[in-house]
């Protein structure tokens, strides 16, 4: 435009580019803010908000937070309307990458050794080949924990998502002995916040900041699906092995392949884990056939290090 | 006994000599304590301190103080509370199911019975509210109460079987308070004004007796029900749960079953000590003993059979997760105190009390010294190993949450409420009758309703 | 002349942070305007959809001016709440025939929102001659998707619902057992008063 008059000033000007670039990541901010909420959610500008993601995490991740706390407490109770969040996991797609693990304690701002996201090495029988399970909360629609509970503080939403609300939760950590998947994590100590969040508002979309004797866990990310985004654990995973979706929309995605969730279940033999117990978990499994990774010992040990009292 | 006209006033005189008798046998222990009772009650506190000191670090820093984790996210806090449920069973089946069968040995046993299952029953409560990360909340079950939990449901009970205990422990205990109001003048002005209250002006008239013995039929048949109820409800904390272990249709009966067995191990314990300490040899006689000792045998025998139902029936099938549990408890780590548990809780205690020899006084309370002990052992086991058998391996966690060992501050919190059950009964018998004065001599013909009425009308 | 260039400067940076806010709100469009500009052939796509014994079919049409464009692969997608789904299931592209035409079956059973209308767009991904191109429509012939029965669904009392919604069963069992028992033990607390009463009588 104008400026190519002013050539001469070129190289001062650039002097100055990283200040004009954050200004102009602050219109865009602006810009993003003024946009109506429906263009937000269109699947096309998810990528574009991917990469936008990056720029966020700069300002700290109190960006991508703030749209939760729009809702009541009520709403968030009830859940996305509509809704019927589902996750399909592709054994034959993991490889122990534990980048679902990292990302989940990263966005959750949760500390090793809890993992509210896990991989496991599973031996079903001695002359079958181990394979690697992610396992998140499977949000079961017959919840075993949400029954148990004693004062409300864990329920099941409209939108099939299971959460805690931990400004109820009396810590009797019922649920966490009726979960038979063990998919429930507390709050022992103290829990660590990071610096200059600690004021933030509680919100049960974010599950968080965490609070002492309490129970969390794998929450779905409800306020991330909010925004139209997919949970962390699905984006982080480098083979593309976690699946999200909406049941109602029959689809799945794992932000590059999208699939009508009832055709890849029925043409991968998708099934549930331990559907025996009749708890009915939304999070589905392929199993491991026609591996993408040969199976491989893991050679670190995690989580070690046992917390330590703050 | 066959009462005649002419014998009436002649006996109704030895009657009254034996009431005399009695009274100053029961009511000399609360003359006053001794040296070696009072180094007790301050033993017991000095513990209690040590837990209140305990508690106070957990309250500060969170669970974290404690040896529980993700897995093992029950401890001895939640076994310690089914124990007390369990012992506090025995005052229903000490003081109802044996009236209604129409026993009356019983009779000079239901008071410490009956105190054993308050004591036991108030510190279950509030051991539940030691394992709270959130005891601050704990309004939040009657603000936002969510009666589908079984939590609520033990909330409930305990609650209601608190009440019922207190009051069949009171109602009996009146006319021995008033006892205590008429004789124990040289106590303390709140002592005697407290029999004073208590006492409910009891005077023995008919009226009183007719309220008193019709109140306490009307709780004996409430409490049979509520008993089975606090232990079931207390059961089905684990058996409403999928875990392998606790996932078991047999949990209700059998958990009864190995209270009533607990408590009555529990009762022969207090009456050795009261019959020693308070010198009640003419009242807790060695024919109780050999009754309470039989009785332990029938017990021990029903709860063998739930026991067999529970273990064998699982190990006969080793469906895959609860294999892994059984072979630990069977062989593995925890074989040492489940072998314990069965065999000198259980088994040899019912085998030895079948011999003639060993219903005497002494030997029938060191047997059932390990019964009490192994019942406690039984219930960690009922507990923490099933929490730490999951369905899915226990994987990239610390090496330390894949067992549970309780931290100092869980053993000295459970000690503490251990000591409280103690100073409960200990502060009790130092202030009340320990037995039953009226029902005792009920036992002996001599009624002392009958004699009140003559008494009165006589006046 | 040292203020006079931050005079400057600051007036470029206010214009720069002026003009950043339209581009980034219509950064797409100015990307396509860019590859308009390289590319003299406009070329523009169509949506539409036909149903023809009950044979549902959405057909993009590629033309430049009249001219139909042949041999273009276009990739149709119905938009989903995270992403797009690909209409023919492997994410292949279709290519336009001498019409300029290109066409897929709409997939069977697939759910719309609550009026049915599935949203589904046809796209061009950086064709060497005419760079991208999109075109979105919506047609209603998603299966509908009822939220009231899923509303219902939740607000069914059972065991593993809220506490409001505990079952009625539960409650009137819980109530009647409750009053029953505490109906008794507060008569036994009432007698307490009575033998009180009784011994002052007497006296």
């Amino acid at each position: 435009m104008k400026n190519e008059n002013d050539k001469s000033d070129r190289r001062k000007f650039l002097k100055f580019g990283a200040l004009a670039g954050g200004v102009v990541l602050l219109g865009s901010a602006i810009g993003k803010a003024i946009t109506p909420e429906p263009e937000k959610k269109s699947g096309e500008k998810v990528k574009v908000l991917t990469a936008d993601g990056k720029l966020m995490e700069v300002d700290g991740c109190q960006m991508k937070h703030p749209a939760a706390n729009k809702f009541t407490n009520q709403e968030m109770r009830k859940g996305i309307s509509g809704k019927k969040f589902v996750m399909v996991i592709d054994l034959a797609r993991c490889a122990n990458a534990r980048k679902c693990v990292e990302g989940c304690q990263k966005m959750h701002h949760k500390q090793a050794p809890t993992e509210w996201i896990k991989v496991k090495r599973m031996d079903d029988a001695a002359t079958l080949t181990p394979y690697w399970f992610p396992q998140p909360c499977f949000h079961c629609d017959n919840p075993p924990c949400t029954k148990v509970c004693p004062v409300d503080a864990t329920f099941k939403r409209e939108d099939g998502l299971v959460v805690i609300d931990n400004e109820r939760c009396i810590g009797c950590r019922f649920c966490m002995a009726a979960c038979p998947y063990n998919a429930r994590s507390f709050n022992w100590g103290e829990p660590i916040i990071p610096q200059g969040m600690e004021q933030e508002e509680y919100s049960i979309e974010k599950s968080f900041p965490a609070k002492k004797g309490t129970v969390e866990k794998c929450d779905f990310c409800p306020d991330m699906a909010r925004q139209g985004k997919l949970p962390d654990c699905v984006t982080e995973c480098p083979n593309g092995t976690i699946f999200f979706g909406d049941q109602n929309e029959d689809t799945v995605t794992n932000g590059e392949l999208t699939f009508r969730l009832k055709e890849l279940l029925t043409n991968r033999a998708g099934y549930r884990y331990l559907e025996e117990l009749g708890t009915e978990p939304r999070v589905y499994y392929l199993p491991p056939v026609n591996r993408d990774f040969k199976f491989e010992e893991d050679s670190k040990q995690h989580n070690t290090e046992d917390y330590k009292i703050i | 006994m066959e009462k005649t006209e002419i014998l009436k006033s002649e006996m109704l005189e030895k009657h009254h000599l034996r009431r005399e008798e009695m009274r100053a046998d029961v009511l000399r222990p609360l003359q006053k304590s001794g040296l070696w009772g009072n180094i007790w009650v301050a033993f017991l506190i000095a513990i209690i301190l040590i837990g209140g000191y305990a508690y106070y670090l957990q309250l500060k820093n969170g669970l974290i103080v404690t040896g529980l984790r993700d897995y093992a996210t029950w401890g001895i806090y939640i076994s310690n509370f089914v124990f007390f449920v369990a012992i506090s069973l025995v005052g229903a089946l000490i003081s109802s199911v044996l009236r209604l069968t129409n026993f009356t040995w019983y009779r000079p046993l239901t008071r410490i019975a009956e105190i054993i299952a308050v004591a036991g029953v108030i510190w279950a409560g509030l051991i539940i509210i030691v394992d709270m990360g959130r005891p601050d909340r704990i309004l939040n079950l009657f603000l936002h109460p969510r009666i589908q939990s079984p939590i609520l449901w033990d909330v409930i009970v305990v609650s209601t079987y608190l009440t019922t205990s207190v009051l069949l422990l009171y109602l009996p205990l009146i006319p021995g308070i008033a006892i205590c109001r008429n004789t124990l003048t040289n106590k303390p002005k709140w002592q005697r004004w407290m029999y004073k209250v208590l006492s409910l002006g009891w005077n023995g008239t008919e009226e009183q007796w007719k309220i008193m013995k019709r109140s306490i039929a009307i709780l004996c048949v409430v409490i049979i029900p509520l008993a089975i109820s606090i232990h079931t409800v207390t059961s089905w904390l684990f058996a409403t749960t999928l875990r392998p272990g606790w996932d078991s249709t047999n949990f209700g009966p059998y958990f009864v079953a190995g209270a009533f067995l607990a408590g009555t191990a529990c009762v022969i314990i207090g009456m050795y000590v009261f019959r020693k300490a308070y010198h009640f040899e003419k009242y807790l006689t060695d024919e109780h003993f050999g009754y309470m000792a039989k009785l332990l045998v029938f017990l021990a025998f029903v709860y063998a059979y739930f026991n067999i139902n529970e273990y064998f029936i699982p190990y006969y099938k080793m469906r895959g997760p609860e294999a892994r549990l059984l072979t630990d408890l069977f062989s593995g780590k925890f074989a040492g105190l489940y072998w314990s548990a069965q065999i000198l809780g259980m088994a040899l205690p019912a085998v030895l009390l079948m011999f003639k020899q060993m219903r005497k006084p002494l030997p029938v309370t060191l047997i059932s010294i390990p019964v009490v002990v192994f019942a406690w052992v039984k219930r960690y086991l009922i507990v923490t190993p099933i929490l730490i058998h999951p369905y899915l391996p226990i994987q990239n966690v610390p090496e330390s949450w894949k067992n549970y060992f309780p931290s100092w501050v869980e053993i000295a919190i459970v000690s503490a409420s251990l000591a409280g059950v103690l100073l409960i009964i200990t502060i009790f018998s130092r202030l009340f009758p320990m037995i039953s004065i009226w029902e005792t001599l009920e036992n002996e013909g001599i009624d002392l309703e009958e004699m009140d009425k003559l008494k009165i009308e006589k006046v | 002349m040292r203020t006079n260039f931050e005079n400057r400067l600051l007036r470029k940076l206010f214009l720069a942070v002026i003009f950043s806010i339209p581009i980034v709100l219509s950064a797409k469009t100015e990307s396509a305007k860019e590859k308009n500009n390289e590319v003299p052939v406009v070329a523009t796509m169509k949506l539409t959809f036909s149903e023809k014994d009950s044979l549902k079919i959405c057909k993009a049409t590629i033309t430049s001016g009249e001219k139909p464009l042949g041999g273009i692969s276009v990739k149709f997608y119905a938009k989903r709440f995270f992403s797009l789904l690909p209409l023919i299931p492997n994410g292949k592209a279709v290519s336009t025939n001498e019409e300029g035409e290109a066409s897929v079956k709409f997939p069977k059973e697939l759910p719309g929102d609550s009026n049915g209308s599935v949203i589904i767009i046809a796209k061009v991904d950086d064709d060497e001659h005419y760079g991208s191109l999109e075109a979105k429509d919506s047609i209603k012939w998603g299966t509908i998707i009822s939220i009231t029965s899923q509303d219902e669904e939740w607000n069914m009392r059972s065991l593993s619902a809220t506490g409001d919604k505990a079952p009625v069963y539960l409650l009137s069992a819980a109530g009647v057992i409750i009053i029953g028992v505490w109906g008794t033990l507060i008569f036994v607390i009432y007698s307490l008063f009575r033998i009180k009463k009784a011994g002052k009588i007497k006296k």
